[in-house]
């Protein structure tokens, strides 16, 4: 058990925070505009696929960072419109939207570069990574917290951003009051639809970083199926989460620390399948412990 | 106006994305026919009986591993038997659930011969040919138990990838006790999930180090699935970090990240599975690791037993399991410049010399299917 004491494995804990934190963030502001954000998953795909098409072609890495962006905006406005302009249920949609990226992934992988597995011809860009003058030289820690990819500094300052923003900014309480009461804010003038979308875009942007990470920051390459449902897990640490960014980081955390140590223990020998358990069962574990806690701090307001 | 022009864009982009659904779950929407399709005898006045049509079943036909090589071996059917056979191909995507349907619509299509791969589809080759006793079926990959099932018209292949394992374990055994290598003796194992496939390579490559070196050390992880890249590169990472220096990947596309890991360390080696993949990574930065690359000869193996079978239909054994291995080139791994200037050419003909001695019978190597998950264990740990 002495890997809790290396390097290696707090700065691993952070490289699969990365994706796990931005898609977290990108279902938080959609569910706090009251739009749930099922369709991340696919989100995730496109946009991975598309920065490394993207970058591959062109030899840019700020080129294939905006096909990202640009086909992660489009997937998810397009799914806003499926639901609020054509009126279609909010899951089906999310889910069929998931399949269409699935296979149009593959499909369109094939179709440019003649391989269904990898996109290996392609020599496609990747973030680069960040060593932090002052941050690298602190004794315990600066091995861990410095030499990340750009990404996993920009996940954080996201999850900051996005907290101030949703609680002081006037934009933040539009989205917040579209999700938590649309008549009221309807009665008041915001165009609920409207807010929602822009929401979208957030989230649209948000995810397409988190799929961006898995194919131009960590890995170099896009293969099919690589987001392998972090999208979907997202959902439940955006469940935990609730409306507050900065305990997104947590659980997010939380799911990165448990996939870390299974990954660790596997060079223990332990039995495979039992240690998948462990990501999923600290996050159950631990949403008990807070929905107590929360449920007790509400009794004792209403107590006093 | 906005009335109509909502009901044209609903309609587009349901067009578009059943068309994107279609191609994710192919099922026979996505049959790529290949076939000449016209049956009639050639010219030759010996050529007297009608062509059999055999019918290849796969994920997709480009995956760079072994359904690419039962595609391989279908086509080189196609172009060396075609006096005998007329050669269709149906890809049916990567949902499982959609094959049944495909494969009922392959026998209801007239084929005589239905050939399918790997294990994500024995059930459906275990409930189809009582329904079709006309039709001859071919798994390959897998086998199922003939003493409980009665399936006359069922040919089961297996590989022996314990052989190839073992070849590669020896390269791997070679590689860690060289200078160039760090002072540990330890080598690594990444595999998809722990099917029987996948650990029947991971047998005979424990079984290889150690006939090369009874002290180096056999790390194994499993990614769980077969795309998850990123868990794939972790893992491959925490083995280099305890000191691995060649890591073999079972891991299909997840491999790619294992691939990876070695090439971003330095003096770390991988070794690929099912095809070349030394070959498949030509001219990106993560060619010079790939040492080797352990192949499953699949269009070999459905090539030799569609010769025989057009020979001599009685010969060949329907009913039962035959298993291929590297005596039939049907197994081995790739000898290339790489792997001389990886391990030296003294260590490849010492790997020579051990597949000698396995085409001869003097090594045998154990085989995954028969051992429980602790006998297994106790190979790997080299008791």
């Amino acid at each position: 058990m002495g890997f809790f004491a290396s390097e290696n494995f707090w700065f691993m804990v952070l490289r699969c925070l990365t994706p796990i934190l931005f898609a977290t963030l990108a279902t938080l502001v959609a569910n706090t505009s009251g739009f749930y954000f099922l369709g991340i998953e696919g989100c995730m795909t496109v946009a991975a696929l598309f920065g490394v098409l993207g970058s591959g072609f062109t030899g840019s890495l700020i080129v294939g960072m905006l096909c990202g962006l640009a086909s992660g905006v489009l997937y998810s406005l397009l799914l806003g419109y499926f639901v609020m302009q054509l009126k279609a249920n909010t899951i089906i949609t999310g889910i069929a939207l998931n399949l269409a990226a699935a296979g149009g992934s593959e499909f369109l992988l094939y179709t440019l570069t003649g391989d269904k597995n990898a996109s290996n011809s392609l020599n496609s860009a990747a973030f680069p990574t960040l060593s932090i003058p002052v941050l690298r030289d602190i004794p315990v820690v600066g091995n861990v917290l410095s030499g990340h990819n750009i990404l996993t500094y920009a996940s954080l300052a996201a999850a900051i951003l996005l907290f101030i923003m949703l609680r002081y900014t006037s934009f933040g309480i539009k989205v917040r009051s579209v999700g938590e009461m649309p008549a009221a804010a309807e009665s008041v003038g915001i165009k609920v639809n409207r807010v929602r979308y822009q929401a979208l875009l957030i989230s649209g942007v948000l995810a397409a970083f988190g799929g961006m990470y898995l194919s131009m920051g960590y890995i170099n390459r896009f293969t099919t199926g690589m987001v392998a449902g972090r999208g979907y897990i997202s959902l439940a640490t955006q469940a935990m989460a609730g409306g507050n960014s900065l305990i997104g980081i947590v659980s997010s955390f939380l799911y990165a620390f448990g996939n870390s140590i299974a990954i660790q223990l596997q060079n223990l020998g332990l039995d495979p399948y039992l240690i998948t358990i462990i990501p999923y069962f600290f996050i159950i574990v631990f949403y008990v412990v807070f929905s107590l806690l929360q449920l007790r701090r509400e009794q004792m307001k209403l107590a006093v | 106006m906005k009335k109509n022009l909502r009901k044209i864009t609903a309609l587009l982009s349901a067009l578009l994305l059943t068309v994107s659904l279609a191609s994710c779950s192919g099922s026979g929407s996505g049959a790529v026919s290949d076939g000449s399709g016209s049956g009639s005898p050639t010219g030759s006045q010996t050529q007297t009986k009608e062509k059999l049509k055999l019918v290849l079943t796969v994920t997709r036909i480009n995956d760079m591993s072994f359904f690419q090589s039962a595609y391989d071996g279908s086509q080189r059917i196609k172009s060396e038997l075609s006096d005998y056979y007329d050669v269709e191909v149906v890809e049916m995507g990567n949902d499982s659930t959609a094959w049944e349907s495909a494969i009922y619509d392959v026998c209801e299509s007239g084929a005589d011969i239905v050939v399918g791969v790997s294990f994500r589809t024995v059930e459906n080759f275990k409930k189809i040919p009582p329904e079709y006793p006309n039709i001859k079926f071919i798994l390959m990959d897998e086998a199922v138990d003939f003493s409980t099932l009665d399936l006359p018209n069922l040919l089961c292949v297996t590989f022996k990838s314990n052989e190839s394992g073992f070849l590669a374990g020896a390269v791997a055994g070679c590689y860690t006790s060289m200078d160039k290598a760090n002072p540990e003796k330890l080598v690594g194992f990444v595999g998809g999930s722990e099917a029987v496939t996948v650990t029947n390579f991971l047998v005979g490559y424990a079984e290889g180090v150690h006939y090369v070196d009874p002290d180096v050390n056999v790390l194994t992880a499993y990614v769980g699935d077969y795309v998850d890249t990123a868990k794939a590169k972790d893992l491959a990472n925490a083995q280099i970090a305890e000191g691995v220096d060649i890591i073999f990947q079972v891991a299909g596309g997840a491999g790619n990240g294992v691939i990876e890991a070695a090439s971003e360390s330095e003096g770390t080696l991988a070794i690929g599975v099912d095809s070349d993949q030394y070959q498949v990574m030509a001219g990106t930065s993560l060619q010079d690791c790939i040492s080797t690359s352990s192949l499953k000869r699949v269009d070999n193996a459905l090539f030799k037993i569609a010769e025989q079978y057009a020979k001599n239909p009685d010969s060949v054994p329907f009913g039962s399991v035959v298993t291929f291995g590297l005596e039939d080139d049907a197994v081995g791994i790739v000898y290339n410049d790489n792997l001389t200037a990886c391990i030296g050419e003294e260590n490849v003909a010492k790997v020579k010399e051990l597949e000698e001695k396995i085409r001869s019978g003097e090594i045998v190597v154990s085989e995954s299917a028969v051992l429980t998950a602790d006998q297994i264990a106790d190979i790997v740990a080299g008791k």
